[in-house]
């Protein structure tokens, strides 16, 4: 009963059944918005959602069925080709004399000839045999099904690891400030662009770091694509923000706030200035309103400010320019220009991880590089003519030789 | 002027499949080389015009839908190129032809115009990334529409269609080892934009979904010997997995990877 069961999981069937089947949960996973709460799924989806939710089609691929079909895919991978390698091994030290029992096709001697001087040019390998020749190459492609499944095993293996020994934080930080990470490293922001001298579209922020020792590093640029790494920790240029730069002024000591979600400001909790959001533009109407346009992708061009002033019950909203102030009892807010503020994730994961990972990227080509373009090919050549013997087809080889032997014969019946 | 010489490319196309049917439906094979040398007119005009789109937006022309389905048929063009002059293969152009027109068709509705890179574009990546994924769908592309000539033909020419069968697979398996590259290259480049090398992103699970299909193809066909009908069959509905991946995905599924 072991016997039958090892014997489908190390199957090409069973291999096949896993992958149809991650397949189907990715389709599932695709086509279904993932990761919301169970109320859109109820609004979406009425009747569908009880089903839905209880599969657990809104989270596909941390669910525990998935788990178990990756699983089961690396079990068989194990057995395809780790278990394998030994008969692999084999197949190659027989190779030789596979060959060489091989049945040749009979073709006349000055055939036969330039069937060899055509080997050799294309850089087989030469062995005497009896009163044969074995000519050989490739030999290394009998490992590349072996390279693959191996290094999809450990794509999945290291990704896996990667992905639960990964912790990140991402923080929003003001220019000129700090903000501390929860294991004592300090972030501190120099200056953030969105454009660079060229007037292109470039993120980029320029950091300090305080590790949890106390060593500070040198001022470093961060961007899209561009992440830094310092004291085990990856920094990355993730988003960026608009936050509202308000300075409130009272009894004469000024106080910068940057306000990046709708805020109360105020002294006494009652009155005070209810700031809502910053807008990317506006349109001033002939009638003298104001036209608020929300689309920010053509950039922040003229600013404007939706607020509500509430001074003693009486709510009064409007709206801001930046260089307008408002007095509220003995509060004054002045409304600046906003300012960006870049958002940047902290990754730390082991490095190691992330190399192992690369090596078996590259693995994976190699072995899929072999596969393809590297059949093992032996051709052997007797007194009475040639036989062909690979593993895989090879039609290629084949016809070659065929179109050369006809090419030859072709010119020798014109001379006749 | 790019525009003028857009419409040109595709005009021709359109002309070089109406002649190839023309061609096939009388016999006339005076017609059907006609048909072939202003395809050959139409993908040098195609050449020049990504070269200059290039030198106009100071990159390589393939950053957003449009100018992707303009590569992906310049790369189905260059494959099958390959094949007329190289291997002597000029029994594949019949679908081809019509398959690059539609391609060209479907980029003429986006938007054409060159804009600004964005940031998460900018990378060394790039070119390796998306260049891999032209010659990868486009190899699938191919594979297709010789799977379609297989099931159309096979019992009439068994020969040739014993030959367009063992060409599927060998394009097969190029657009699998291309479509490999574009899924690792991918990783790496999305570990340094987006900080993590797999989201599934629904452009990633396609690409994976695509590539698993392909694989139990290839399983399928080396190990086990399956070939002929079931295979040419199995190409061309793999083919629309490919072409959702391509254009269904940016379309209908919301997607960091939507650059339209």
């Amino acid at each position: 009963m072991i016997k039958i069961i090892t014997s489908f999981i190390s199957s090409m069937k069973f291999g096949m059944l896993l992958l149809s089947l991650i397949v189907l949960c990715s389709l599932a996973g695709s086509l279904i918005p993932q990761g919301y709460e169970a109320s859109y799924y109820r609004a979406e989806y009425n009747e569908f959602s009880t089903i839905l939710l209880f599969l657990q089609l809104d989270r596909v691929f941390s669910s525990w069925y998935f788990i178990v079909l990756l699983l089961f895919l690396c079990i068989n991978l194990v057995f395809c080709s780790i278990l394998r390698l030994k008969n692999t091994i084999k197949k190659v030290k027989k190779g030789l004399n596979v060959a060489s029992s091989a049945v040749c096709h009979p073709i006349d001697k000055e055939s036969i000839n330039r069937v060899e001087n055509f080997l050799k040019s294309q850089r087989f390998k030469l062995y005497k045999h009896d009163e044969s020749t074995i000519y050989y190459k490739n030999i290394i492609g009998y490992y590349g099904s072996f390279f693959v499944h191996l290094s999809l095993l450990l794509i999945l293996s290291f990704g896996s690891f990667s992905m639960y020994y990964t912790t990140i934080e991402d923080v929003d930080i003001m220019v000129g400030e700090s903000v501390t990470l929860s294991d004592g490293t300090a972030i501190k922001v120099n200056s953030f662009q969105i454009e660079n001298e060229y007037g292109e579209t470039d993120y980029k922020s320029i950091l300090e770091i305080r590790d949890k020792h106390g060593n500070t590093s040198a001022p470093m640029a961060v961007s899209v694509n561009h992440p830094i790494s310092f004291d085990g920790h990856k920094y990355y240029q993730q988003t960026y923000g608009l936050a509202g730069y308000i300075t409130v002024t009272n009894k004469g000591i000024e106080s910068p706030l940057y306000l990046k979600e709708q805020a109360f400001i105020t002294l006494d909790d009652q009155n005070g200035v209810m700031y809502f959001e910053v807008f990317p533009s506006y349109d001033r109407m002939e009638d003298g309103s104001l036209s608020i346009q929300k689309d920010w992708s053509k950039g922040y061009t003229n600013p404007i400010y939706q607020i509500a002033i509430i001074e003693n019950d009486n709510i009064t909203e409007g709206m801001a320019l930046p260089g307008t102030s408002y007095q509220v009892g003995e509060m004054l807010c002045t409304f600046n220009n906003p300012v960006f503020y870049p958002g940047i994730r902290v990754k730390t994961s082991p490095d190691i991880i992330m190399l192992l990972l690369y090596i078996s990227f590259m693995l994976m080509i190699f072995g899929l590089w072999l596969c393809f373009f590297h059949i093992p090919t032996y051709v052997k050549i007797d007194h009475e003519g040639y036989a062909i013997v690979s593993p895989k087809s090879t039609e290629r080889i084949k016809s070659n030789i065929n179109a050369m032997i006809k090419t030859c014969e072709r010119e020798e019946n014109n001379q006749c | 002027m790019l525009n003028l010489l857009f419409f040109t490319v595709l005009a021709l196309y359109l002309c070089s499949t109406i002649l190839q049917f023309i061609s096939i439906a009388f016999k006339k094979d005076i017609i059907g080389k006609k048909a072939w040398l202003i395809s050959l007119i139409g993908y040098c005009l195609l050449t020049v015009y990504l070269i200059i789109r290039g030198i106009e937006a100071r990159r390589l022309p393939m950053s957003n839908q449009f100018e992707f389905a303009v590569s992906l048929a310049w790369g189905i063009g260059l494959i099958n190129i390959f094949l007329h002059f190289r291997l002597k293969k000029d029994w594949e152009s019949v679908l081809v032809l019509p398959m690059i027109f539609l391609i060209l068709s479907y980029a003429a509705f986006l938007p054409r115009e060159i804009n600004e890179t964005m940031p998460a574009l900018k990378s060394i990546w790039f070119g390796l990334h998306i260049g891999s994924a032209v010659f990868s769908y486009g190899a699938f592309v191919l594979a297709g529409s010789l799977g379609l000539k297989y099931i159309i033909n096979h019992k009439k020419d068994s020969d040739k269609a014993y030959k367009q069968d063992y060409l599927s697979y060998q394009l097969i398996a190029f657009g699998f080892l291309m479509l490999t590259v574009v899924i690792l290259s991918g990783c790496i480049w999305a570990e340094q934009a987006w900080s993590t090398w797999w989201s599934w992103d629904p452009k990633e699970t396609w690409a994976l979904i695509t590539w698993l299909i392909y694989a139990i193809y290839l399983h399928q066909r080396i190990n086990k010997g399956i070939q002929g009908i079931k295979m040419a069959w199995y190409s061309v509905i793999a083919l629309i997995c490919v072409l959702f991946t391509f254009i269904g995905v940016n379309t209908l599924l919301p997607s960091i990877h939507s650059y339209l």
